[in-house]
């Protein structure tokens, strides 16, 4: 009979000296390194930083942190604001099932991450240290990690408690109340991780795994800047979270979370106004935590350090496929370098997933966002004034007649849409970071026949089908309004051209001032460096459409007399000009600096 | 044929001078090896070679191509590995070589046949459809040879090509460098294995603080220093701190033994 494996016992070597050094090694050393989060503000790649603005000092990072976290407090408080007629138990039920499903949909990415897919795992394994101590180190380090995020929801709950004047009691039980259920979802959500990453051949792919949790994450993003304008909308907005707070007090979605987090079936004991009846409630509440602590202790003995040996250095499945000469003869056909470098740079953005996310499905999913935004305000609005949306359709179709090429209103449709792109200009930072996405690649390339031309105008291809869907979405609503087809083409026309215009703008920018010295790809799109890169691409947007903006505004607010053709025909022209000026300057000016930067 | 004119390179305003005043010539038909401790300047001297770098002084002549008025046609002239193959990771094997033979241009015709013989030569037959990142550090290093060898360029220009290969792909590199320089070719490489470039290389050249302090052959070394020891013994002697070679102001020209 062969050796069975051999379970590591919870007394296997444990000392909580060994568990304190690892949960501190790992704390501080995952941190700068695998962190998606926010921990990576102001963090710069590696010492290289030549020519750039310095590293924020720690104190500085952490009062920025200090300074996202309040703000996003504060949204939340007033949101929650519009839950005052719920009761607290009704709001505690909420809260919780608001919780679960967030850290299911990304808890869940961000506990494998940490848990699995840390570099440094590989590392660790080596070390002479019991394994139930790097097993609990590591475990700790993301529950902490988890927990302290997942308080963010608990403003909502003040604000409710705020709006309703409710005693100070309430708001305590609430937040122990919360802090409990806190814990144990995100116990919860870490026992289903260990299960699924024992059982689960999909999420052996670390490249597919994040893909499709982006896409999670992105949706999840969209769908909170949706719930915003809820908000924005005042009492409208007030019933439409109120109304979705009645999901979680019965029904399927009830049970289940009070199967999964024993507190919010306890939540009527708990905000009971007899204060014996609450300290059971909370006494119960706290007996479900330790044994989800139990629970959490048997599986990651059983699983976690299994699973985490099996993922080191795991990915996808490999391929064994040997092409014969025919079939290579078709794989490695000759193409023109700008088919080359497209090919290239479009393969490297779609497989890396943060590149993926960023770059892609953002730019694809923000005109989405615009539409439900558009949508959300238009219909708040419209039912507000009491209006029918098929009387506002009409008007408006009687509007968009008035748009005849040379008229004064479409000059002014016109100036919105240019105002409309600088709006829109955010998504430019994708073709600023086009060149630094290459990060130490680029001296490979560097040592390379390459033809600087050809690669700058792939990096600017790769960047505009953010623009084309933006462009599609434009032609919809004006042919949807009924604007007359010539004025379509001239609004259509001045927009492509003003995205062109920025995308160069962005590109030039990039290309002359490139951050290449990144050592995994998240701190290329996150950070401080990058928040920086958003809004300096509002700035260009602002920049390129300046001019021709300024001759579109001679006619509506500074009165000089100019003719709507002219004013038209001019403002087109002078974003021609802008167009050509930049493409001259970056395949000339920047094409040349590329070829000539050094390490 | 590689020619270096009095070549320096400086950072900070010149107050760091990585190489300084080289002058080297590596012939066609050769396999020339560059030999040095860390930190001595064979890595930049290689990436000014193949453009990365710009010398600050001096030029620097591929097949008669000047890299920094011609650099496009200088590097079609040469393969290039450089000392880490890291590099496009998210592209396949086939995906690899083949934006390679688009930059050089290298005919249709002949793109399959060659990556089917290099795939057999170093064992990468059942790779070319795996992503790069899948491939352990030796299988990128494999890449990475096939790569710079695809364009079948006049000249090979090789950083530490041994790391990480396996001694069935080491030796049938070393093979391919023998074939390329008997073909007339030139091949230079660098290397800290000092027991491979003694029996690879025709002529060797030891460059330490950024300056050439020796070129010519192994037998050469060997009669200067009246010594029967190994490259490596005589390597480490002509580069100690004590080596009269090693002074202050360093030797006005490399100890050129003909």
């Amino acid at each position: 009979m062969g050796e069975t494996s051999r379970r590591p016992r919870s007394t296997d070597g444990f000392t909580w000296s060994q568990f304190r050094v690892l949960f501190r090694a790992i704390r501080k050393g995952e941190d700068s390194v695998d962190d998606l989060g926010f921990s990576g503000l102001g963090a710069g790649a590696s010492s290289k930083r030549r020519g750039r603005l310095p590293k924020l000092p720690p104190i500085a990072q952490k009062a920025l942190q200090v300074l996202v976290f309040a703000g996003l407090a504060v949204v939340f408080f007033f949101m929650g604001v519009g839950l005052e007629s719920l009761s607290a138990p009704e709001l505690f039920r909420f809260l919780a099932g608001v919780l679960l499903i967030i850290e299911l949909l990304t808890g869940v990415y961000a506990a494998v991450n940490l848990l699995y897919f840390a570099r440094d795992n590989a590392y660790y394994l080596t070390l002479p240290v019991a394994p139930t101590a790097l097993m609990w180190a590591k475990l700790a380090n993301y529950l902490t990690k988890a927990a302290l995020g997942s308080l963010i929801l608990l403003p909502m709950g003040f604000g409710a408690l705020w709006a309703r004047f409710a005693p100070p009691s309430e708001w305590v039980l609430l937040t122990v109340a919360f802090l409990i259920a806190t814990a144990i979802i995100n116990l919860v959500v870490t026992a289903l991780t260990i299960v699924l990453m024992r059982f689960s051949r999909f999420a052996h792919d670390k490249d597919r795994f994040s893909r499709f949790f982006g896409v999670i994450v992105m949706v999840l993003a969209l769908s909170f800047g949706v719930g915003i304008q809820f908000v924005a909308q005042g009492a409208a907005g007030g019933s439409a979270i109120a109304a979705a707070s009645g999901v979680f007090a019965e029904g399927p979605l009830a049970i289940a979370l009070g199967v999964v987090c024993a507190p919010v079936l306890l939540a009527d004991l708990i905000f009971s106004a007899a204060p014996l009846t609450a300290a059971l409630g909370l006494a119960g509440s706290a007996l479900a935590l330790a044994a989800w602590c139990v629970v959490i202790s048997v599986l990651a003995s059983r699983w976690y350090l299994e699973g985490m040996r099996s993922f080191t250095g795991s990915g996808g499945r490999r391929s064994t496929r040997v092409f014969d000469e025919s079939e290579l003869r078709g794989l490695v056909s000759s193409r023109s370098g700008l088919a080359a470098f497209l090919a290239r740079d479009w393969k490297v953005m779609v497989r890396t997933p943060v590149f993926f996310n960023q770059f892609v499905l953002g730019p694809l999913l923000m005109p989405v966002y615009l539409i439900a935004i558009f949508a959300v305000v238009v219909f708040i609005g419209l039912s507000r004034a009491g209006v029918d949306p098929m009387a506002a359709l009409e008007q408006v179709g009687a509007f968009s007649s008035m748009l005849t090429f040379g008229s004064f209103p479409l000059t002014v449709a016109a100036f919105a849409v240019l105002v409309f792109r600088v709006f829109m200009s955010m998504n430019g930072y994708v073709t600023t970071l086009a060149v630094s996405r290459e990060g130490a690649d680029f001296f490979y390339l560097r040592s390379l026949p390459m033809r600087w031309r050809p690669y700058l105008a792939s990096k600017l291809l790769t960047s505009l089908p953010g623009d084309a869907v933006l462009l599609v979405f434009v032609a919809v609503i004006l042919l949807v309004a009924q604007v007359p087809l010539v004025s379509i083409a001239y609004l259509l026309v001045l927009l492509a051209a003003s995205s062109i215009s920025l995308s160069l703008f962005s590109l030039a920018q990039g290309a002359l001032f490139p951050r290449l010295h990144w050592e995994n790809e998240a701190q290329l799109v996150k950070g401080g460096s990058a928040v920086i890169s958003v809004y300096l691409t509002m700035i260009f947007g602002a920049v390129v459409c300046a001019l021709p903006g300024l001759v579109l505004a001679c006619p509506i607010f500074f009165e000089i007399e100019l003719a709507p053709e002219i004013a038209l025909l001019g403002a087109l022209g002078i974003q021609l000009l802008v167009l050509a000026g930049l493409a001259w300057f970056v395949f000339v000016v920047a094409a040349r600096s590329l070829a000539r930067r050094e390490p | 044929m590689i020619e270096i004119n009095h070549v320096s390179k400086s950072y900070d305003g010149g107050a760091t001078r990585a190489v300084s005043d080289l002058t080297l010539e590596i012939r066609a038909g050769e396999i020339f090896g560059l030999l040095g401790h860390n930190g001595a300047g064979k890595s930049t001297l290689l990436n000014m070679i193949v453009g990365v770098l710009a010398p600050t002084e001096g030029t620097i002549l591929v097949d008669g191509e000047d890299m920094a008025t011609q650099p496009l046609s200088a590097k079609r002239r040469m393969g290039f590995v450089g000392d880490s193959p890291d590099h496009l990771l998210r592209l396949k094997g086939h995906e690899f070589l083949r934006f390679i033979a688009d930059l050089y241009e290298v005919p249709d015709a002949l793109r399959a046949e060659r990556i089917e013989r290099l795939a057999e030569t170093y064992g990468m037959a059942g790779e070319l459809d795996n992503q790069i990142q899948s491939y352990s550090h030796g299988m990128r290093q494999k890449i990475m040879v096939m790569g710079a060898l695809l364009p079948d360029p006049d000249n090979w220009i090789l950083d530490e090509p041994m790391t990480g290969l396996d001694p069935t792909a080491a030796w049938k590199l070393k093979q391919s460098m023998r074939e390329h320089a008997d073909a007339g070719k030139t091949v230079l490489f660098s290397t800290h294995v000092l027991d491979v470039a003694e029996k690879v290389v025709d002529r060797v050249g030891v460059i330490s603080h950024g300056e050439l302090i020796f070129v010519g052959t192994v037998a050469e070394m060997r009669e200067h220093f009246h010594s029967e020891g190994s490259l490596e013994e005589m390597f480490l002697e002509l580069t100690a701190d004590a080596s009269p070679l090693a002074a202050a102001d360093g030797p006005a020209e490399p100890e050129e033994v003909r």
